[in-house]
């Protein structure tokens, strides 16, 4: 088994490897991630869910994410529309198309209860992110 | 193919369902442009802008495989295995009755139309039904017409037009009736006059091909989605108070000049016995299989049972099965309207939510009256219990209700709601 392992590394640099160019863009990314403050999910929910009280389209959502200094949707913003996706499909928000294409969220009456409890009780959002997805 | 096009494309590329890549699009695209907007304004050239933008949104399959994991289409599991249970027990009338062996094979034949029909319904996305509104109408309209003016054949009362292998019968308005309403309720230019022709134009020429059961059944429906219409609240309930007083005055106007055996029937059923001899014969005598049934019923001796396999069904079942077994069947059939309730509660699409009520509705109003008139509550009318009873027309009808509300569900978190919901 080692012995069939041994040349492994060499031949992914040669063959898988040799297209790849490891550009400075790459090693920004990366640091980047490294430097990145470990938001939870959990904490990224609340703050979503109080942004949203008033309605807001997803774009507005990422730029007012951002002011809070949640770093998980920088350069990753698409991926903002699965979690609000989510969200809404557990019944906590809905949304609201215009006439000229934008899609506002808001919360809902669930949502709206749901929020409050977590503010009255202080407790860890990780209750909450329980609450709603892993029913 | 410009930047964000080839994003888009590499995004709904992973989306499997044809529905929610349209959705997906709408969505991102917008984002993109506003994105871009803003580039733009902080001095960007257009190509560069857009660039940037997208190149913010992240990597387009991962994007892309997420959504379609949250917008596969959903199947409610809970009624399907409802409904294959039902279409199990819609078989063992034919075992109950004396003809039973000879309608097996067709009774195979119409199951296997409905299930294809709840599939095929389910499938179908129910909003293209939404702008076909005033086609449905005519067409429920066109069938009347056809039956009033061309019925060659009578049973039981009930005017029907053979044409070869085809039977039509007044009952296969409703399904088009049921479509046209949720499409005009879901009108907001619909004013109470146009409302009120809309409806009694279908009632008066059911009145007269005549059909008492589909008239009810028709009337029942039409108000209960009325509820769920663009008129206020209190415009809903002066049109239900209005209408019923109407019929109370209209009743006992009628009965002045009701025909003595017309009289005698509707006597019969609130006094049997004093009618033994003629109307309320069939009243004493299902009251009497039902008293004989005991829990565990009479499988052995198959006695003759009128009309045992379609409007009484629900008779024969009881005398061959027992209450025991009849009364799981009623609380399946009643899971249905549960589990329905349940859906039109989730439903956000105000077209989808009167959908979802007439459904409810049409099959509320067949199961409640038929249970009711077997156990002498409700006056013998010509309804067949749902599933249960054999025929093709009613196992179609509730085929397509059930297949509306799998299509509404399947979609429920891809509709876009323009407005908000009235409160």
């Amino acid at each position: 088994m080692e012995d069939r392992l041994k040349n492994l590394k060499k031949a992914m640099d040669q063959r898988m490897f040799s297209q790849l160019n490891f550009t400075e863009k790459h090693r920004r990314n990366i640091l980047g991630k490294i430097n990145q403050p470990a938001e939870s999910d959990e904490d990224i929910l609340l703050a979503v869910m109080q942004l949203l009280v008033h309605e807001k389209t997803g774009f507005e959502l990422t730029k007012q994410l951002r002011g809070r200094g949640i770093k998980k949707y920088e350069d990753n913003e698409g991926f903002l529309y699965t979690f609000l996706h989510r969200l809404e499909q557990s019944g906590c928000i809905q949304s609201n198309w215009t006439e000229a294409g934008a899609k506002y969220y808001q919360l809902t009456d669930r949502g709206r209860k749901v929020l409050r409890k977590a503010d009255k009780r202080q407790t860890n959002s990780q209750v909450v992110w329980k609450e709603l997805f892993e029913r | 193919m410009n930047k964000k096009q080839v994003f888009l494309s590499e995004v709904i590329a992973q989306i499997k369902s044809k529905e929610a890549k349209q959705y997906v699009t709408d969505e991102l695209n917008y984002h993109v442009k506003e994105a871009k907007n803003v580039w733009i304004k902080k001095g960007l050239k257009e190509t560069e802008a857009e660039e940037k933008a997208v190149e913010q949104m992240g990597s387009p399959i991962q994007l892309g495989q997420q959504l379609n994991k949250l917008h596969r289409p959903k199947v409610d599991w809970i009624l399907m295995i409802l409904l294959v249970t039902i279409f199990g027990l819609g078989f063992l009338p034919m075992f109950s009755i004396p003809i039973g062996e000879y309608l097996l094979v067709s009774k195979v034949i119409i199951t296997l139309i409905g299930s294809a029909s709840v599939l095929g319904i389910m499938l179908m996305d129910y909003r293209k039904l939404k702008k076909q509104g005033w086609l449905f109408y005519s067409i429920g309209v066109l069938i009347l017409l056809v039956l009033r003016l061309f019925s060659n054949t009578t049973i039981n009362g009930l005017s029907l037009l053979r044409v070869g292998p085809l039977t039509i019968e007044s009952i296969m308005s409703l399904p088009f009736f049921f479509l046209a309403w949720a499409s005009l309720f879901n009108l907001e230019r619909l004013k109470v006059w146009q409302f009120s022709l809309l409806f009694l134009l279908p009632f008066f020429l059911l009145l007269t091909v005549p059909s008492i059961s589909t008239t009810y059944i028709y009337t029942i429906m039409v108000f209960s989605m009325l509820w769920w219409s663009r008129f206020s609240r209190k415009i809903v309930l002066s049109i239900w108070g209005l209408s019923v007083s109407f019929f109370l005055f209209v009743s006992l106007i009628s009965w002045k000049f009701l025909g003595v055996y017309q009289k005698d029937r509707l006597l019969a059923y609130l006094n049997p016995e004093e009618y033994s001899d003629g109307p309320g014969f069939m009243i004493l005598h299902v009251k009497e299989f039902l008293s004989k049934a005991g829990w565990f019923g009479h499988s052995m001796n198959k006695e003759f049972i009128p009309e045992a396999h379609t409007n009484l069904v629900f008779v024969s079942f009881t005398y061959y099965y027992g209450w025991l077994l009849a009364i799981v069947l009623v609380v399946i059939l009643g899971l249905f309207i549960a589990r329905m309730m349940i859906i039109t509660s989730r439903i956000k699409d105000p077209y989808g939510k009167l959908l979802l009520i007439g459904a409810v509705s049409l099959y509320t109003v067949q199961l409640a009256t038929n249970i009711g008139m077997t156990l002498g509550v409700f006056p013998l009318i010509s309804m067949s219990l749902p599933f249960i009873s054999y025929g093709l027309m009613p196992t179609l009808l509730n085929a397509i209700l059930i297949g509306i509300v799998l299509s509404v569900y399947r979609r429920k978190d891809l509709t876009r709601i323009t407005e908000l919901l009235k409160k």
